[in-house]
């Protein structure tokens, strides 16, 4: 048992700091979409009003809010569809290669979807599309465009399948494959064991799947900045983004359509959670299992052309895309075979882009404010964990609670929320790399919490007791027994933190400052002012990096633990 | 060291999981908790470890007052040099199995040679001589019991405290490692406390068995006597009667009784005490339940205390052949027979015979046989 006054300190430590990173920025957003004025504008005539929230009923917004439910509720289809047939080819079908199979399925993960968006937009918007001069060289009259709600609908959909495949492969991973050979035993058909048991047993994962892409692709930023801004869509996230941003800038309308969209995401959140917490259907889990493997006949290589196919067009095109961007010195590019003439590729353009100093400070620049947000997310992550998980101490459901919070706020939202929070705090962070890694603590403290907390579950109590009762006081506990025991998962989600900070653009937008631009920051400039030889560039060694960074942590992983 | 328990309380919420519970363990013995899952038995060990906190009572160790709710004492866990042995072990496994068994020393600020020394002469005892540089996690199960033995008593502990240790083993394991276990606990000569459901475990063991009910002791003894002379039909169910049928005392003389069973049978016994209890249970051990042919006789010209019968189950266990008779009444009798020879075949009519001194009616205290035996 912890001493009495221990026993306060600590959670009223953590609630402190949790305040700050998510309790404050939420308020700050709550405030000012009631006020007259932006939260430390100097305005003295700051007054409350509900005429923020009036101002929503505009043909504008209600147009963005179309615009939003179109591309989510496409994207969410197309991803839903992606994802649960990857997941299921790979669980419990023969398709050949396999390993290629599960790669392909979490391959674009690597891709942030703001390089992805950008390679998408060269690909096919345009006669001078990629793939719109290749059906011209074919002759086909068709024009593909990706700067439309469609085409916007098309990258959520390839690029958040990942997600889907990963939850519902883990669900389809613990349904123990007796149930289903027990229906096959009782004469049950292919269709039919599909239908009534392995459904029903993946359905609350894919039901949570479902509303979690939702949820993420209603709060995505770059994806419809980059697809739709060129052409006038605006979804709800870009209206407050555009709110904060042009002359004159509407912070307290942005803030209120902030709250709006922190309802409508954190109420999809809440949902998942239902969904996912509901029914606990998992008999047997962990080791051994030999999943029943389903002939697919001669459906065997339709079903692999069609994962090469997403391959091809989630992580192949795009790379293409971009290496033909950043080797590109002549911009002229009359028909498809022009593509591939040597006479207009050089390495210049690679060189000069990659040797600019936006691209050495903003490289710095990202590895330093992520390496902060990882090491000090990890620690607080790991903090929390235990308290949750490990003591009586008072309030530590609250804390569990307030820690996954930012999975319902929106990046964008949480963004702005920060800024507020620091630009006026005494400790001067804004303007310094340090507010960048607040930001991201704040946007993946759940990622990093829910990935240890797990993994700390999972240690038998008795472990730490029989510690305890061999005369071990708790600090010595921890470090004797419980850190070694989660090393491993907590090196990991220092890693995973540590390339989603690198990755993060859209609350960085409102964090950075002339001084503290990060890599992607650098890359969505380049891309707003056109240099496409440059974002194209600095995408190849960005995401190269990342793929470096996620390859070294795995291979450290399994050799350290 | 003795162990002092007195008026032990433990609520989780609104259940009450130890009631009032007083129990004294002397020096050097071995005492064990008996009982059904869930009656308190290991929150009771806990709470003498330190890993529980009680709601009321006072524990001590020796002399050493390690509990006390009246004025706040409660010597921390890893305080209180008592040795454990979990159910699932909890043997460390990022670590080998020398470092298992020296984290206690280590923690104690021993000198480094003398662990090595201790922790040879403890792996010695436990017949591990051999595996110290073992890696912990590729241990079959009964390795890991003995290293979680060597780890709890490493220290030379004041009490040794041990919940169902050998509940994960196989049943040869199981008997070997108990007798291993009782042998270490004797020449040690050390206080060791043993939660089990096992009754075999129980009787082999205990220098004193305590059993236990929803937070309660029903009865404390020796083995012999409390097998012999369980006071309540709870008690003799978890003893191994696995006869207990309700039955109405309709005549005493002295410890001699007649009383009638549901169906109406009549039945003779013996009395455990002379308390005028009418609603008794009459308790049967199995291998008192004798099995004869019916030989042609007919059922209402049978002596006292036998019923005829069918056999619905004849199952052969080696040593002796376990049988359920079903009576003509319906009363269900389980008996085991040594007569594997003159086996009886199942559904044959039988005639099922009790000797009087061997049918115990004792007070009645509501528990279900089945619930025991789960």
């Amino acid at each position: 048992m912890t001493r009495t006054p221990l026993r306060f300190a600590l959670p009223i430590a953590l609630f402190a700091v949790l305040g700050a990173l998510v309790i404050v920025p939420l308020v700050m957003i709550a405030y000012a979409s009631l006020v007259s004025a932006a939260p430390f504008s100097g305005d003295a005539h700051t007054a409350w009003t509900f005429g923020n929230y009036a101002q929503l009923f505009s043909p504008e917004i209600g147009f963005a809010a179309l615009n939003t439910l179109c591309v989510a509720v496409g994207g969410t289809c197309i991803a839903l569809a992606l994802g649960c047939s990857l997941a299921w080819l790979v669980a419990r079908s023969d398709i050949p290669a396999k390993a290629f199979v599960h790669l392909a399925a979490i391959m674009p993960l690597f891709l942030s979807v703001l390089v992805a968006s950008a390679a998408w937009s060269t690909l096919a918007s345009g006669r001078t599309g990629y793939i719109n001069l290749a059906l011209a060289g074919l002759g086909i009259p068709w024009l593909v465009n990706v700067e439309s709600r469609t085409g916007i609908a098309l990258v959520f959909g390839l690029y958040y399948a990942p997600y889907v495949f990963l939850l519902v492969n883990g669900a389809l991973a613990l349904v123990h494959p007796d149930m289903e050979e027990a229906a096959a035993v009782s004469g049950a058909s292919i269709w039919r064991i599909l239908r009534r048991v392995t459904f029903p047993l993946v359905k609350p994962a894919v039901l949570g799947a479902t509303l979690l892409v939702f949820a993420l692709m209603v709060e995505d930023f770059p994806v419809p900045q980059l697809l739709g801004a060129p052409v006038g869509i605006e979804t709800l996230s870009v209206a407050i983004y555009n709110l904060m941003t042009h002359v004159p800038a509407q912070p307290n309308a942005a803030s209120a359509l902030s709250v709006l969209l922190v309802i409508i995401t954190a109420s999809f959140v809440f949902l998942q959670r239902r969904a996912l917490g509901s029914t606990d259907y998992r008999t047997v889990t962990g080791k051994g299992m030999q999943a029943r493997v389903v002939r697919l006949g001669s459906f065997r290589w339709l079903a692999f052309a069609f994962v090469v196919a997403y391959a091809l067009l989630a992580i192949a095109a795009p790379t293409f895309a971009l290496i033909e961007g950043a080797f590109r010195s002549d911009m002229y590019i009359p028909s498809f075979g022009a593509l591939f003439a040597p006479s207009g590729l050089s390495i210049a353009p690679f060189v000069d882009a990659l040797t600019s100093v936006d691209v050495a400070s903003g490289a710095l620049n990202s590895l330093l404010a992520g390496l902060g947000a990882a090491i000090g997310g990890g620690a607080l992550a790991f903090v929390i964990a235990y308290v949750v998980n490990r003591t009586r101490l008072p309030g530590r459901a609250a804390l569990e609670y307030v820690a996954m919070l930012p999975v319902a706020i929106p990046a964008l939202v949480l963004g702005i929320g920060i800024l507020w929070t620091w630009v006026a705090a005494p400790v001067p962070v804004y303007g310094t790399l340090v507010i960048l890694s607040i930001g991201y603590v704040s946007r993946f403290l759940p990622q990093g919490y829910r990935a240890i907390a797990s993994s700390i579950a999972q240690i038998h109590d008795d472990l730490e007791s029989a510690a305890k009762v061999a005369g071990a006081p708790r600090s010595l506990v921890i470090r004797r027994i419980t850190l070694p025991l989660v090393r491993g998962s907590v090196v990991s989600s220092v890693f995973v933190l540590l390339v989603l900070s690198i990755r993060e653009l859209t609350a960085s937008l409102f964090l950075y400052t002339t001084g503290t631009r990060t890599l992607a920051i650098v890359i969505y400039e380049k891309y707003e002012t056109g240099s496409w030889s440059a974002v194209a560039a600095i995408s190849l060694l960005f995401t190269a990096a990342l793929a470096l960074l996620t390859v070294a942590g795995r291979r450290w992983l399994q050799a350290r633990v | 060291m003795n162990i002092g328990i007195t008026g032990l309380e433990k609520s989780f919420g609104a259940t009450r999981i130890i009631d009032a519970l007083d129990l004294e363990i002397e020096s050097g013995t071995m005492v064990v908790l008996l009982g059904p899952s869930g009656c308190g038995k290991t929150t009771t060990m806990r709470c003498i470890a330190g890993l529980d906190v009680p709601s009321a009572g006072r524990i001590t160790i020796g002399e050493r007052v390690v509990f006390d709710a009246r004025n706040g004492t409660n010597v921390p866990v890893d305080r209180r040099r008592v040795g454990m042995v979990f159910q699932s072990y909890a043997i460390w496994p990022h670590m080998t199995v020398f470092e298992n068994v020296a984290f206690p020393l280590e923690i104690a600020r021993v000198a480094r040679t003398e662990i090595a020394a201790r922790v040879a002469h403890v792996l010695d005892l436990v017949g591990l001589g051999d595996v110290g540089a073992r890696g912990a996690s590729l241990l079959s199960g009964g390795q890991m019991q003995r290293v979680a033995l060597a780890r709890s008593l490493v220290n030379e502990p004041s009490v040794l405290l041990l919940d169902e240790p050998l509940s994960n083993l196989d049943a040869r394991l199981r008997d070997r490692l108990r007798v291993q276990l009782r042998e270490i606990q004797t020449q040690l000569k050390i206080t060791a406390l043993y939660v089990t459901h096992d009754q075999n475990e129980a009787l082999s063991l205990a220098d004193r068995i305590v059993v236990m009910r929803a937070g309660r002791v029903l009865q404390s003894g020796a083995p012999i006597e409390i097998y012999g002379a369980p006071r309540t039909s709870a008690v003799a169910a978890f003893l191994g009667y696995s006869n207990v049928l309700d039955a109405t005392i309709e005549s005493t003389d002295g410890t001699a009784a007649t009383a009638r069973l549901s169906t109406d049978a009549p039945i003779h016994g013996t009395l455990s005490s002379s308390d005028a209890v009418t609603d008794v249970c009459a308790c049967v051990r199995p291998t008192d339940v004798r099995v004869a042919s019916l030989d042609g006789r007919e059922s209402d010209s049978l002596p006292d205390n036998t019923f005829a019968g069918e056999v619905i189950l004849a199952s052969f266990e080696g040593t002796h052949i376990h049988y359920q008779l079903r009576g003509d009444d319906g009363v269900v009798w389980d008996a085991l027979s040594a007569d594997v020879a003159g086996a009886h075949r199942l559904g044959s009519r039988v005639a099922v015979a009790i000797d009087a001194r061997n049918v115990l009616l004792l007070p009645r205290d509501g528990v279900p046989p089945a619930d025991v035996l789960a």
